[in-house]
C-alpha cells in the first residue's frame, strides 16, 4: 500500500505544473484513489496471456484527401502564412 | 387532446413536439402532417422556457432553421428525408458538429471550432435529424454528475437541487425536460446509462465498435462509445440504427452486420434473465425495493432468473479507474497548445505545454491525467495497467461463461437515486462508486441498456441496466421494450417555468 508518490515526477511527465498547495492536495487525492484500487491485488488472473486485443485493421498507404490546410490553421493560436508559430527550443 | 402537465400546445395541430417520441415526430414529418420547421420552433419554445433554470445546453446550433426548412423542402418534393425525419437533437459537447465550436465541457478548447462532423452525426443528418445544439458534460467525459464541466453544472430535473448524472448530463437532462426526444451522448464508464438513469430515461451503450468513433473526443479508446438517450427504448433503437455500422474512418468500428431490432416482434416470454450474485449481495436500501419488484416483473414477462457468479464484479471499477485514466493520459496529451485550444503565455516550449493544460484542464481531468500517468510509469506499469488489463481480460472470460447460461443479465444500474449537488464532487473514490454497476460492460465492450424501472421512496428516477453479448442489441432492446411496457412510463417531470 502507497503512502507517498512523487507526485513532482509524474506531474512533470504529463505536462501539468501546479502550486505547493495544489500539489499537496493532488498526492492525497492520489494516494486515497490508490488506496481504492489497491482492490485489485485481490483479483487472482488466471489466464497470464495478454487481454485479447484483436491485431490492428491496417489499410494500404495510399494519400487520401485530407483536412483543408486552411481549415486546420483557423483553430491554431498563432500563424504565418501556411505554417505554425512555436516556441523555439532552446 | 390532453397535454402533459406543464406543457403548452404551440403550433398548429400536430405542431406539439414535447408529448412525442422521435418515432411519432418522424412519421408526422414524413408524412407531412408535421413541418421541421415546427417541431424545432417547438424544441427552442421548451429550450427557452425551461433551460434558465435547468442548464443542459452549452450551444444552440446555427443554421437549425435552414436545416429544418431542407427537411420540409424534401417532404414537399415527395422524397423521404431519412427515419429520423426533422427530429430535433441535442448532441453532446465532445461530438464534433462541422463549424460549430467543440469544447467537451473544457476551458482548453474554449476557442476550438471543429471543421469536420462526426460519422454518428453525419448519419443523423442523412436520416433527416435537425440538430439543436450542444449538451454539458463533464469536462472531457471525466465524472458522474455534470458538477466537473468547465463552464456551469447542469441539474436534474426531478428536483433542481440534484445532478443529473454525467457525463452526458446535458444531454439526459434535455431529454428529461422534454426538450428534444433525442440526445447523443457518449459512454465510457456509464456517461450514458448512469444520467439516463438518474434522470429518468433510457439510454444505450452499444457493443464496442457498433457505433464509429470518429469526431468522438477520445477519452478512454479501447472503452468510448456514441450512445443515444430517449424517453422511449424504441427512441433508442431508431437512432442506433441510423448510427451504427462500420466506418473506414474508424478501424476499431465492427463489420457486422446492422440489423432493425424490431422490437414488435421481441418474444420474452421463456427468455433466461442472469443476476450477478456478487452485485446483489450487498444491495444499497435505496434501490432493494425497486430491484425486487423489477425482478418480479421481468418474472411477470416469464421470465427464468438464474444466477451467475462473476467474482471479477468486485474489482470492475478500481480495474476501469486504472484502464481508462491510462488511456485518457496518452489521449489527452494533444492538448498541449501547439496546433488547437489555449496557448499560454509562456518563455519557453516546456512552460508553454505545462501552462497551458494547467490552466486548461479542471480538477478532476488533472487528476485523472496524473492517476494514468502514475498507472503507467517504470516500477508501477505491472502492478497497475498491467493488473487491470489482466483483470479486464479475466472479467470479459467470466461473463462470456456468465452469458452462455442466459440471454441477458440484470443489475440495477445505479446505486441509488440522484444525489446532490456538491454531495460527493470532494470524495473521488464516493463519485467514482457510481459507476459500479456501469463499467463492467464498458470494460468488457458488451452492449447496455439503462432502463426506467419506477420511482425511489423520494420521488425520484431509479434504473435497471440490461447487458447482452457482443452484437446482440437486438436482444437488449427487446428486453428493454418488453420491460418498459410492463413497468410503464415514468410521467415528466413538471417544467419549472424560468425568468
Amino acid at each position: 500500500m502507497l503512502s507517498a508518490i512523487d507526485i513532482k515526477h509524474i506531474s512533470d511527465l504529463a505536462r501539468l505544473e501546479s502550486s505547493a498547495e495544489e500539489l499537496q492536495s493532488l498526492e492525497s487525492d492520489l494516494i486515497e484513489i490508490l488506496r481504492y484500487i489497491s482492490v485489485l491485488d485481490e483479483v487472482v488472473c488466471e489466464d497470464s496471456s495478454a487481454p485479447g486485443h484483436e491485431a490492428s485493421v491496417l489499410r494500404e498507404d495510399r494519400p487520401q484527401e485530407s483536412l483543408p490546410l486552411h481549415q486546420f490553421l483557423d483553430n491554431a493560436p498563432e500563424t504565418l502564412d501556411r505554417f505554425l508559430i512555436v516556441p523555439s527550443i532552446k | 387532446m390532453s397535454e402533459p402537465e406543464g406543457v403548452t400546445p404551440h403550433g398548429e395541430a400536430g405542431g406539439l413536439v414535447a408529448g412525442k417520441t422521435a418515432v411519432q415526430v418522424a412519421a408526422a414529418v414524413r408524412t407531412g402532417a408535421l413541418r421541421a420547421v415546427d417541431a424545432l420552433a417547438d424544441a427552442r419554445a421548451r429550450i427557452d422556457a425551461s433551460d434558465g433554470a435547468l442548464r443542459s445546453f452549452v450551444r444552440l446550433f446555427e443554421g437549425a432553421e435552414e436545416r429544418a426548412a431542407e427537411v420540409d423542402a424534401l417532404v414537399e418534393a415527395g422524397h423521404d428525408p431519412g427515419p429520423l425525419a426533422g427530429v430535433p437533437v441535442a448532441i453532446k459537447d465532445n461530438i464534433a458538429v462541422a463549424d460549430q465550436p467543440l469544447t467537451c465541457g473544457s476551458r482548453i478548447l474554449e476557442n476550438y471550432r471543429s471543421p469536420f462532423h462526426a460519422t454518428a452525426v453525419e448519419r443523423l443528418l442523412h436520416a433527416g435529424a435537425v440538430l439543436v445544439g450542444h449538451t454539458n458534460m463533464d469536462e472531457f467525459g471525466m465524472g458522474s454528475s455534470c458538477e466537473n464541466s468547465a463552464f456551469f453544472p447542469t441539474h436534474n430535473p426531478w428536483d433542481l437541487e440534484r445532478v443529473p448524472g454525467g457525463s452526458s448530463g446535458g444531454s439526459a437532462v434535455a431529454v428529461s425536460a422534454r426538450m428534444v426526444p433525442l440526445a447523443l451522448g457518449s459512454d465510457t464508464g456509464g456517461s450514458v446509462r448512469q444520467p439516463a438513469a438518474l434522470c429518468g430515461v433510457a439510454g444505450l451503450k452499444p457493443t464496442y465498435g457498433r457505433v464509429s468513433r470518429y469526431g468522438l473526443v477520445a477519452f478512454g479508446s479501447s472503452l468510448d462509445q456514441v450512445g443515444p438517450l430517449a424517453t422511449t427504448v424504441a427512441d433508442t433503437a431508431l437512432c442506433l440504427e441510423a448510427m451504427a455500422g462500420h466506418d473506414p474512418r474508424d478501424s476499431t468500428s465492427s463489420k457486422a452486420e446492422v440489423s432493425s431490432a424490431e422490437l414488435s416482434k421481441f418474444v420474452i416470454k421463456g427468455r433466461r434473465i442472469g443476476i450477478v450474485e456478487e452485485f446483489v449481495e450487498n444491495l444499497p436500501a435505496a434501490i432493494r425495493d425497486n430491484w425486487e419488484s423489477s425482478l418480479d416483473s421481468l418474472r411477470d414477462l416469464g421470465c427464468e432468473i438464474v444466477h451467475v457468479a462473476v467474482p471479477t464484479a468486485r474489482a470492475t471499477v478500481a480495474t476501469y479507474y486504472v484502464l481508462a485514466t491510462s488511456e485518457a493520459s496518452a489521449n489527452l496529451a494533444r492538448f498541449d497548445g501547439i496546433r488547437y485550444g489555449r496557448r499560454a503565455e509562456s518563455s519557453s516550449l516546456s512552460q508553454l505545454y505545462s501552462k497551458s493544460r494547467s490552466e486548461g484542464f479542471g480538477a478532476e481531468v488533472k487528476r485523472r491525467i496524473l492517476l494514468g500517468t502514475f498507472s503507467l510509469s517504470s516500477g508501477y506499469y505491472d502492478a497497475y495497467y498491467g493488473k487491470a488489463s489482466a483483470a479486464a481480460a479475466q472479467l470479459r472470460t467470466e461473463l462470456d461463461s456468465a452469458l452462455s447460461r442466459c440471454d441477458v443479465l440484470v443489475t440495477p444500474t445505479t446505486p441509488g437515486p440522484a444525489f446532490r449537488i456538491g454531495e460527493l464532487v470532494d470524495d473521488p473514490v464516493a463519485m467514482y462508486l457510481s459507476d459500479v454497476f456501469t463499467t463492467m460492460a464498458s470494460l468488457t465492450g458488451l452492449p447496455a441498456l439503462a432502463v426506467p424501472s419506477g420511482m425511489s421512496s423520494e420521488g425520484l428516477p431509479l434504473s435497471v441496466q440490461i447487458v447482452g453479448r457482443p452484437f446482440a442489441e437486438a436482444d437488449v432492446l427487446g428486453f428493454g421494450a418488453a420491460f418498459e411496457r410492463q413497468v410503464g412510463s415514468l410521467v415528466p417531470p413538471p417544467v419549472e417555468p424560468s425568468g
